[in-house]
């Protein structure tokens, strides 16, 4: 436990600032280091995923063919002499055979002959490929059965490598990123509006409609919700966004227990009375009253939701319920990497670092938000 | 406390019969049937097909015919796995995740107990700050993270277990399931032990114990341990019954036989008794198991009467 130092006494005649809940709050929190490092790794984390998909050289679903299961690296592909490889893929069909192959830089110099006269449309095949481009002829012997061709060599950086269908796994990752983290504060905010709403309600009714509202919440409870999700899953045919309604529709449980708890003691203080003898209708007290006055835990409780909901997906997604090819998430990723982390461990570190370093800093988040709102710590 | 635990059992009945009416319901109302397959079947074999299953009536004699069923013990045949009914499934593959699931319960529970207490002992220490460090880690990794990442680490750069695979169940190919099923488990229970002993630690009986001079061992484990224990049993309860049924990711990582799989495989394959057979598995599990923990509160704390 941080203590923290009391203000300097004010001066004489300067008027006392009071500090607010909230402002008391925010000191607590940030004096959590944990907290804080948490919230920049998270921003920073965020921030690539938003981001990064759109500025990366590789589109999410681009496919290089040429570059299956490729190792992460800082140099530039193609590597050593794989463009031997590359061009003889490139001239599969094309009868000739190469005699001489040089690569200077970006150029890809190729001396081609053939039994036959070598038909200069050859060059075609070579910019198909999609591993070179701009081959042209640039001499041709008499009897046109020796050509030379000149071609630039595409590169390409895989910083992450590329997974099993030769899509870069950096850009892919990011995005998956992006659609994990929605799914996550999505299905939360789904779970926020039903469980505030009905909690609030429940709690502000009191007696019987309390009773019975609450009671629904306890059956819904003893059901084994996993299994429901997946029923949820098979029956709305795998479509994603019905997936982050199924998800917060089935986690406003805890939410409206929360939510009731605070509304029962909120009901009793001087304000509602207040606004009750003002004239203010029962929606507008709920709305303008209770909940804003219930949000402490409701904010903390959210903290904690996101990295289940994204762990959920994951699980989901991991058993193929979820997101669909070739859209991408963190589970569909890790999925894909334990089916090939022995040729490819990269395809299962990256993916599992990230949404380990994300589910980490949320749970920090969520504990020093919760400290720092805790009023038994007072 | 016999006539407690009756009186619990009856009212379970409700929970559960209203889980099987919204289980039967959901999965016969999602789109596509048991016999779609990739080629269609001919039309005169589908309708035969659908007149022995019963599948031709409208939905809710079917449901008639189920609860009927259910209520003499019957489960039904599997409509994907033909040779086998849903009971032969449950029965092959139960066993198997019993001991799984209980070998790693019992893993979890002695040494979650141990690190918890231990962190407890040595509040706001190192040792305090690194069990509770790894139990965060526990906690966070999802199981189907871990269980690729220690068989690539142990299995294929180690080389020390096998990297998958059942291997006709020998030891060998059991230490990693059991160990990625019970990792997460110790994290929550180390947790949960270190808070409740904390308080239990500065309570009047334990000053008592130390008192008369019992040894700090005494003091600790019996007397510490069974007071600090009862918000583990309780988040014991459902958790049991969770790991007992099987775990979807394990079974399908490391290719163990148990009942994990049948609810995602039925699900999908709209395999609708198989459905059905896990539901109720797991409901009834998951209603035993929180009556036993009801009845262990009673041991571990005194002050409990069943009445």
């Amino acid at each position: 436990m941080t203590t923290i130092p009391f203000d300097q006494a004010p001066e004489e005649g300067a008027a006392i600032q009071g500090r607010s809940l909230w402002a008391d709050a925010r000191r607590r929190l940030l004096a959590n280091r944990a907290a804080v490092v948490s919230m920049v790794i998270l921003a920073v984390v965020a921030l690539m995923a938003l981001l990064g998909p759109w500025l990366s050289p590789h589109h999410y679903d681009q496919v290089y063919r040429s570059y299956i299961r490729v190792a992460p690296s800082f140099q530039p592909y193609p590597h050593g002499d794989a463009v031997t490889a590359m061009v003889d893929r490139a001239l599969r069909r094309s009868g000739g055979t190469v005699e001489e192959l040089t690569v200077d830089g970006d150029t890809m110099r190729l001396v081609l002959t053939g039994e036959e006269a070598l038909d200069p449309r050859i060059v075609r095949s070579i910019d198909r490929s999609g591993d070179f481009r701009g081959a042209e002829v640039v001499e041709t012997s008499e009897d046109g059965r020796r050509m030379v061709i000149e071609a630039t060599l595409e590169r390409y950086t895989f910083l992450f490598g590329t997974d099993s269908n030769g899509r870069d796994l950096m850009t892919r990752v990011l995005y998956g990123g992006r659609i994990s983290l929605m799914i996550g504060l999505l299905a939360t905010f789904v779970s926020l509006v039903i469980g505030v709403t009905y909690g609030a309600t429940a709690g502000y009714l009191g007696g019987r409609a309390d009773n019975l509202m609450m009671r629904f919440v306890d059956i819904l409870y003893s059901i084994p919700f996993m299994f429901f999700v997946i029923l949820l899953m098979v029956f709305f045919g795998r479509n994603i966004f019905l997936m982050f309604i199924a998800v917060g529709a089935i986690e406003w449980l805890d939410m409206a227990r929360i939510v009731r708890g605070q509304t029962l003691s909120i009901k009793r203080k001087e304000f509602i009375e207040a606004a009750l003898a003002a004239g203010v209708g029962t929606p507008k007290i709920i709305r303008r009253h209770i909940v804003p006055n219930a949000l402490g835990p409701v904010v903390v409780y959210m903290t904690l939701m996101v990295p289940k909901v994204i762990l959920l997906e994951s699980f989901l997604s991991f058993l193929g319920l979820g997101v669909q090819e070739p859209m991408t998430s963190w589970g569909v990723l890790i999925a894909d990497g334990a089916n090939n982390m022995v040729a490819a461990p990269w395809m299962l570190l990256f993916p599992a670092v990230f949404l380990a370093v994300t589910l980490f800093c949320l749970n920090f988040i969520g504990d020093g938000l919760r400290d720092a709102l805790d009023p038994k710590d007072r | 406390m016999l006539s407690y635990t009756v009186r619990r059992l009856f009212s379970a009945i409700p929970t559960l019969f209203i889980i099987v009416t919204l289980a039967f319901f959901m999965i016969r109302l999602a789109p596509g049937g048991p016999f779609d397959l990739e080629r269609p079947l001919p039309e005169q074999i589908l309708q035969n097909l659908r007149a022995i299953y019963h599948l031709d009536e409208p939905l809710i004699v079917q449901y008639g015919l189920y609860l009927k069923s259910l209520l003499a013990g019957n489960l039904g045949p599997s409509f994907v796995y033909r040779d086998f009914t849903v009971a032969e499934l449950i029965a092959n593959g139960l066993p198997v995740s019993i001991q799984f699931g209980g070998t790693a319960l019992l893993v979890a529970l002695v040494l979650g107990s141990f690190l918890g207490s231990i962190a407890a002992l040595r509040q706001n220490t190192r040792t305090d700050y690194t069990i509770m460090g790894g139990a965060m880690v526990g906690i966070t990794i999802p199981n189907f993270v871990t269980a690729p990442l220690l068989s690539l680490l142990l299995g294929v750069y180690l080389g020390w277990l096998p990297a998958g695979g059942w291997g006709e169940g020998a030891i060998e190919n059991k230490i990693l399931p059991i160990v990625t099923l019970a990792l997460p488990q110790l994290a929550i229970i180390a947790r949960l032990t270190r808070g409740s002993m904390i308080e239990v630690l500065r309570s009047n009986h334990i000053r008592t114990a130390r008192a008369k001079g019992l040894p700090e061992r005494v003091v600790i484990f019996r007397h510490g341990l069974r007071a600090a224990l009862p918000p583990v049993v309780s988040y014991l309860g459902p958790a049991t019954a969770a790991l007992l049924t099987g775990s979807v990711v394990i079974e399908t990582i490391f290719g163990v036989p148990g009942v994990g799989r049948y609810f995602v495989q039925g699900a999908l394959n709209r395999d609708y008794t198989l459905v059905m057979g896990t539901v109720v598995l797991i409901a009834t599990f998951i209603v035993i198991f929180n009556l036993l923990v009801d009845l262990i509160y009673g041991f571990l704390d005194p002050k409990v009467r069943y009445d």
